[in-house]
């Protein structure tokens, strides 16, 4: 009669063994994977936001007339596109920003900010994207305690390229920015 | 029995499990955030090395160099196999092409494999990234006309005067077109325009005859080259535009024929650069022209009507004083002559002789007929009317809708426009704001005759017409300029004012900048030397 | 005897695969943050390359800021000798007989006289954004004297002070008797970046992130 007691709770502390080793095993697996996770979401948006500028400084308005869009339109699709889905969708797309600077000596800085002027796309000025704040959400999310309720919260990224919008004569229309 | 057949499974379950997840969830994963992150940075590693390939040889099409060894050389100097920072990318193909004619392309390809570090594990050893970029050039053949009205003076605000920030800037848009392979020439302007490059032939002759023109020793170190007579401009007198664009038309035109002559073709771009501070505001003209002389009867002068051919021209120029709308000006003042003392240097560093005129590339006038005042009318009365044609033959009056869409910026009389809503009218030959209207319409229809090659008839030899693209500065800060008529004669594309559509689709489009302060300026200049050679990606 | 040795297993496996797990983990972290501070750098090296070869004049502080937002996780700064990550942008040129001449240093034959970078790479442009003490660069460093306050240097300097040389390779210039390489005239645009890497030894050491483009 005592010997089956024993080996029944022998069985038992196996198993709460494996629960509590699990616990920690399972927070390293997770470190990685939203480590993994992140960096490669980080490295994506880099990429894409810089794919964008490439392609956005050279827009012609035929181009842009063919397609029906503005140029902060067709920009902001090529960041989208480039994204791998990270970025899809309305929701996806307000992240995506698209300024325009003018060289004016008349700023302090030398710099003016003319995203919302009809000529702001003229060639010579600068063209940046960026994602701003993107919520790279955990995949598996922390539990640090079970008392607590479940930690989601995600890292903010964001990423940035520039450069010159080539000169042409043949300019799009800029549409609505940033 | 239930447990004892349960025990030998727990044993090593962590591990087994740790077994399983690995090639499925863990390489994969990690897989996916270290060597896709390799592949990103070869990838950006690569577009840099290709970009700067393409640029870097871009600006050497149709130079002596060979543009497929420069690309190479600096595609291999950015991306440089087996170093540090590559992450063992290896087998750098590059394909670079080189297209030749007038515009010249160079497109540089470029793949390499990345070793894979996680991926290996499932069977991915490496992976493919690639890069491309392309650059273009097209031969260029550019005048360059500079304003150096008295306004040039001013300070620009920042230390200096406009016109010293003017000849700077205009010396460096000379070093971005190249030496042997472009040709510039420079036409400067106050009461009236002169050739400052080339100076020889000197007369420059107001035909398209094949000689002189710009040519491709603008840079050539000589105390005479380009760089060099830019520098000698200085800034004094009125706004005579139209007589400038009128010989720069002429320039480009001897150029075309000198190549054609020479090489049985010419299919450069063409283009005019303007540049100028403020509005027109000097007519040049010919008075006792054979079919239209202006001279009246009443004046006593000896050559009232000149013959067909002109044997006693009366050339000068009416010049407008102040800012529009003009009320007051200084007359007429017959253009001073051109001999071999007064070299076109001379020129260039004395805008206003001592009769008030500009500079004049006409043939002396010999004996100056008496009668005609040789230092000028100031009072216009001795005129019957005001001309219907300036000294090359463009006309006086409107072109379309012509005056109607001056639109003037920075005004010092809060003035919008140099017309008022009184039609032009010849009969008011001493109302200077009619001599503005004039001075106007000139520039306006001489930008037409450039934009349609409307001497194309005359030019006996010549095969095609000359397309030719007109690219305006206009800096605000002097008293303002008329972006109306600057947006209209570089036929910018969508060109409006004033609810007037001022665009034709059928001619060349160029570029209009505005500039307010020294920056803008620069810029301006950077921005139409790169629109000029194209150099694109 | 058997029911001892099966209790605490798992923590031994536990103990054996964190042994494993942890180096994984941290190693990941370290190597994927420094990999994406490479990322950036050769981005930011690449964008402010192609602006300035594009005539964006950087000595502008709004240009400036712009290359500090491509470079926000770098720490580029636009405060000089402030943050961790540099920009350095420079002009080279190649003297050659022609070089000697716009500067005056030939002889009335035309032979260079005086010309004493004759046959060198030279500075003729440098501008650094960001802090300088990160690193220098892989060409050199012209004196901060001769360089002006828009950053270029004057001809003279160029043909005749030693300090200004620059050590380029890869690009060659004008060779006249096999027609290849750079011609007379021509400048190249160089750009640089660098930042301070991520530091958590063993795994990384914090070695400084580099990226360089011809343009």
């Amino acid at each position: 009669m005592g010997t089956r007691r024993l080996q029944r709770r022998s069985t038992g502390v196996a198993v709460v063994e494996f629960s509590l080793a699990f616990i920690p095993y399972f927070a390293m697996l997770s470190v990685l994977c939203d480590a993994s996770w992140s960096i490669f979401a980080k490295a994506t948006l880099q990429f894409a936001v810089r794919s964008a500028v490439r392609q956005g400084i050279t827009i012609t308005g035929t181009q842009a007339t063919a397609a029906g869009e503005t140029l902060t339109q067709m920009v902001k699709d090529t960041v989208q596109h480039s994204a791998l889905g990270l970025l899809n969708g309305t929701s996806g797309r307000a992240y995506i920003q698209v300024h325009y600077l003018a060289q004016d000596s008349s700023s302090s800085t030398g710099v003016t900010d003319v995203s919302t002027q009809a000529n702001g796309n003229s060639p010579g000025n600068i063209m940046e994207v960026s994602v701003n704040s993107y919520p790279v959400g955990a995949l598996l999310p922390r539990i640090y305690s079970l008392f607590m309720p479940v930690d989601k919260s995600p890292a903010m990224v964001s990423a940035f390229a520039a450069d010159r919008i080539e000169p042409s004569n043949d300019v799009p229309s800029i549409g609505s920015a940033p | 029995m239930f447990w004892k057949k349960s025990k030998p499974g727990q044993r090593g379950s962590l591990l087994i499990l740790t077994t399983i997840m690995v090639p499925v969830f863990l390489v994969p994963l990690i897989g996916l955030g270290i060597d896709a992150t390799v592949c990103y940075i070869v990838q950006a590693e690569l577009s840099a090395a290709v970009d700067g390939s393409a640029l870097g040889a871009g600006r050497l099409l149709s130079t002596s160099a060979n543009t497929t060894d420069i690309a190479t050389e600096f595609l291999n100097a950015n991306f440089r196999v087996g170093q540090g920072g590559f992450w063992g990318a290896y087998s750098l193909v590059p394909t670079i092409s080189v297209s030749t004619g007038t515009t010249k392309t160079v497109t540089v390809t470029a793949t390499a494999s990345v070793p894979l570090i996680f991926m290996r594990i499932l069977g991915q050893k490496s992976a493919p990234v690639a890069a491309t970029a392309t650059a273009t050039r097209r031969d260029a053949r550019v005048e360059l006309v500079i304003d150096r009205s008295g306004s040039m003076n001013n300070s620009d605000g920042e230390g200096s005067t406009v016109i010293q920030d003017l000849v700077t800037y205009a010396q460096g848009f000379t070093e971005q077109f190249t030496e042997g392979y472009d040709e510039l020439g420079l036409v400067a302007f106050s009461g009236s325009a002169v050739v400052g490059y080339p100076t020889t032939p000197w007369p420059a002759s107001l035909s398209a005859t094949a000689s002189g023109g710009p040519d491709t020793s603008f840079y050539s170190g000589g105390t005479t080259d380009m760089v060099h007579q830019i520098g000698r401009i200085t800034a004094g007198g009125a706004t005579a535009m139209g007589d400038a664009l009128a010989i720069a038309y002429v320039e480009l035109q001897k150029a075309h024929m000198r190549d054609l002559a020479a090489n049985g073709a010419d299919t450069r771009t063409n283009a005019i650069v303007l540049f100028t501070d403020g509005v027109p505001s000097s007519v040049v003209t010919y008075l006792n022209r054979n079919s239209n002389s202006v001279i009246s009867g009443t004046s006593s002068c000896t050559y009232p009507v000149d013959t067909a051919t002109p044997t006693n021209p009366i050339y000068g120029a009416v010049f407008m004083d102040g800012s529009p709308i003009y009320s007051s000006g200084s007359g007429f003042y017959q253009l001073k002559s051109i001999n071999g003392s007064n070299t076109s240097q001379w020129y260039m560093a004395n805008p206003v002789d001592n009769a008030g005129a500009g500079t004049d590339t006409s043939p002396p006038t010999t004996p100056s007929p008496a009668g005609c005042k040789s230092s000028g009318w100031s009072s216009l009365s001795n005129l019957s009317k005001i001309p219907s044609y300036d000294k090359y033959g463009y006309g006086l009056g409107p072109n379309g809708s012509g005056y109607q869409l001056s639109a003037l910026v920075n005004n010092p009389n809060g003035k919008t426009s140099v017309y008022n809503g009184t039609a032009f009218n010849t009969s008011s030959k001493t109302n200077y704001y009619q001599w503005g209207l004039a001075a106007w319409d000139e520039v306006d229809q001489v930008a037409q005759a450039i934009r349609t090659d409307a001497n194309y008839a005359n030019r006996s030899g010549d095969t095609s017409p000359m397309p030719i693209t007109i690219y305006t500065v206009g800096y605000t800060g002097n008293g303002g300029t008329d972006y109306g008529l600057l947006e209209k004669i570089a036929n910018i594309q969508g060109c409006s004012v004033n609810s007037i559509s001022c665009y034709t689709d059928t001619q060349q489009a160029g570029i209009y900048i505005q500039a307010s302060n020294k920056t803008a300026l620069a810029n301006a200049f950077s921005v139409i030397a790169t629109a000029i050679l194209r150099l694109s990606h | 005897m058997r029911r001892t040795s099966r209790s605490g297993g798992a923590y031994i496996e536990l103990a054996l695969l964190t042994l494993v797990l942890v180096p994984l983990m941290l190693g990941v972290i370290s190597c994927g943050l420094n990999m994406h501070l490479q990322l950036q750098t050769v981005q930011l090296a690449r964008d402010a390359g192609h602006m300035f070869a594009e005539y964006i004049d950087f000595t502008l502080l709004g240009n400036q800021q712009v290359l500090a937002a491509i470079g926000n996780t770098l720490g580029l700064s636009t405060t000089a000798g402030s943050g961790t990550a540099v920009v350095i942008l420079s002009n080279v040129r190649y003297v050659d007989v022609s070089a000697c001449t716009l500067a005056g240093k030939v002889d009335a034959h035309g032979n260079p006289s005086g010309c004493t970078n004759y046959g060198n790479w030279v500075f003729s442009t440098r501008i650094v954004i960001g802090n300088s003490s990160i690193r220098s660069s892989n060409l050199g460093t012209p004196p901060t004297s001769i360089v002006t306050s828009n950053g270029t240097i004057a001809i003279t300097d160029q043909v005749t002070n030693a300090n200004d040389v620059a050590s380029v390779t890869g690009i060659n210039p004008w060779n006249s008797t096999t027609d290849t390489g750079l011609p007379s005239g021509q400048v190249v645009y160089v750009a640089e970046a660098s930042a301070k890497g991520f530091h958590m030894p063993p795994f990384s050491a914090g070695t400084n992130t580099y990226a360089q483009v011809y343009f």
